[in-house]
């Protein structure tokens, strides 16, 4: 049994109800159901995030609509962390720097790898079937070393992720993020790699806009229904000054793979 | 010589002057009443550029996001001029907390404005294309820590802000090192600009920041985590902070060290 499930049979066995609540626009996705109550969503961070982290303590706002999932967001003492609100699903979660942490040894690639698993071992979370990942990323002041799991199925990225991020200094886990989501087996795309560049070039316009990468992965609409997205990352030189600086754009363009409709998503 | 008007005590003209004193100490002590002095905070200068065209870039809405968090702040969503005016006497030198969102590369920011176009902060003359005596634009090496030391935090919110030039020095870095400024923020990748990835991590961010008194390192952090679970497990580069006085707080509202 899961340290979720436990703390959500613990509530049940105290005689809390743990009703089904369904929130006023789920948008017909029965993933969106609310069943977490905020009281448990506090209690499952608190048990999660362990050391002195106390349910009382957290405060608790939501739940709120992502991109896949309906999730609480829960903070408090230095804690920040997302649950899913239907699965009740710890999404997220960072941890403060602490005294402790502080003293704590500095990582080598093998022991950060080391702890992130052992993060997630001490958390009944699998890693089944996935591929794991390591890199060194430096952030200024500190540096860190990602442990990444995901899934690819026939070419397409699914959503099943789980990310540790371990402090190079402390040697600590500090950050982690968890994404998975049920998801039929994924088809080949009705538009193709380079047909999805060039409906997201001509979308963005102009002359010089390269793409960067694409990603096919899967996505879903409001009411649950599963899609086939390609994700191109475009730029191009959006300026010049008196100096002779290039001013870089960046854009990710979304390309259902079914239809071929394009939108712009994010711009930077 | 002259003369010396004494008016009688219980003149009209004198009863008259002291109820017109006396009704003025009355409006004002009822203004005083009813509309408590407000202290004004420290300034926080939130910079937006709007790169103009049908898929110009435009981060208005991102620092209007920050301004709205700033509670206690003497916050402003604001166009510099230009980005040698961004970082002047009205704007960085009198700021307590200095954000500018716009285009960027490794080693340069930049802010448009419709009169003078785009225009940059360079780290360095060591930047490639970098002219440190331009009009409009400028370099972090023009300025001393004597004019920057109030800053408690810049933010350079744009694509590779925070990257190393070949020389090791970038943005953030040179802001915490050299100019005094208490904490500093930019990226290392490309930073996505919409309401659910730039608005969203600024807004928690500085959610955190100031409601939650959350330090900057876990603030910045925190709202990482929340764009990736906002966007289905996309963080969209704003898990490449580049960050320096990471224990550094923004409230209660107060100038840098």
């Amino acid at each position: 049994m899961s340290l979720k499930q436990r703390v959500l049979m613990a509530g049940l066995l105290a005689g809390a109800l743990i009703a089904p609540v369904v929130a006023a626009a789920t948008g017909g996705d029965p993933q969106r159901v609310t069943v977490l109550s905020a009281s448990d969503a506090a209690a499952v961070v608190a048990a999660f995030a362990g050391g002195s982290a106390r349910a009382a303590d957290l405060a608790v706002r939501g739940p709120v609509d992502g991109a896949v999932n309906r999730f609480y967001q829960v903070q408090g003492a230095g804690i920040s962390s997302n649950i899913d609100a239907h699965s009740g699903d710890v999404l997220s979660l960072v941890l403060p720097v602490t005294s402790a942490t502080l003293a704590s040894a500095p990582a080598t690639a093998p022991s950060a790898k080391a702890t992130a698993e052992q993060f997630l071992v001490g958390r009944s979370i699998s890693t089944d079937g996935l591929t794991e990942s390591l890199r060194l990323i430096g952030h200024g002041e500190s540096s860190e070393y990602v442990v990444e799991w995901d899934r690819v199925v026939n070419g397409v990225v699914v959503p099943d992720l789980r990310v540790v991020g371990v402090d190079a200094t402390t040697g600590q886990s500090f950050r982690y993020l968890y994404l998975h989501r049920a998801y039929a087996e994924p088809g080949k795309p009705a538009v193709n790699q380079a047909a999805a560049e060039a409906l997201a070039v001509k979308l963005v316009g102009g002359s010089g806009v390269l793409v960067e990468d694409s990603q096919l992965r899967i996505s879903f609409t409001a009411s649950g229904s599963q899609l086939l997205v390609w994700t191109v990352s475009l730029t191009a030189t959006v300026d010049v000054t008196p100096e002779g600086t290039l001013v870089p754009g960046h854009w990710d363009v979304e390309v259902d793979a079914a239809t071929g409709a394009a939108s712009i998503t994010t711009a930077g | 010589m002259p003369v010396i008007r004494l008016e009688p005590r219980s003149s009209s003209v004198g009863a008259t002057r002291r109820l017109s004193a006396a009704l003025v100490l009355a409006v004002l002590a009822a203004i005083a009443i009813a509309s408590p002095t407000v202290a004004v905070g420290p300034m926080a200068d939130a910079m937006w550029g709007h790169w103009p065209g049908p898929t110009g870039l435009d981060t208005t809405g991102t620092m209007n996001v920050v301004k709205g968090q700033l509670v206690g702040y003497n916050a402003f969503s604001t166009n510099p001029y230009d980005a040698r005016t961004a970082m002047g006497s009205g704007y960085a030198q009198n700021d307590a907390i200095w954000w500018m969102a716009g285009h960027a590369n490794v080693g340069f920011m930049t802010t448009y404005n419709a009169t003078n176009g785009s225009t940059v902060i360079w780290t360095s003359g060591s930047v490639g294309g970098a002219n440190c005596a331009a009009t409009h634009s400028t370099c972090l090496t023009n300025y001393t820590s004597t004019q920057m030391h109030r800053i408690r935090l810049m933010v350079f919110h744009g694509c590779y802000s925070g990257s190393a030039i070949s020389n090791g020095d970038s943005l953030p870095k040179r802001a915490y090192t050299n100019l005094g400024v208490d904490s500093s923020i930019g990226f290392s990748q490309e930073v996505g600009f919409s309401n659910l990835t730039s608005d969203y991590w600024a807004g928690q961010m500085t959610y955190y920041g100031m409601v939650l008194n959350y330090n900057v390192h876990d603030a910045a952090w925190s709202a990482a985590n929340d764009v990736a679970v906002m966007n289905g497990g996309s963080f969209h580069g704003y898990d490449s902070i580049v960050l320096y006085g990471g224990s550094v707080k923004i409230y209660p509202p107060a100038f840098g060290s």
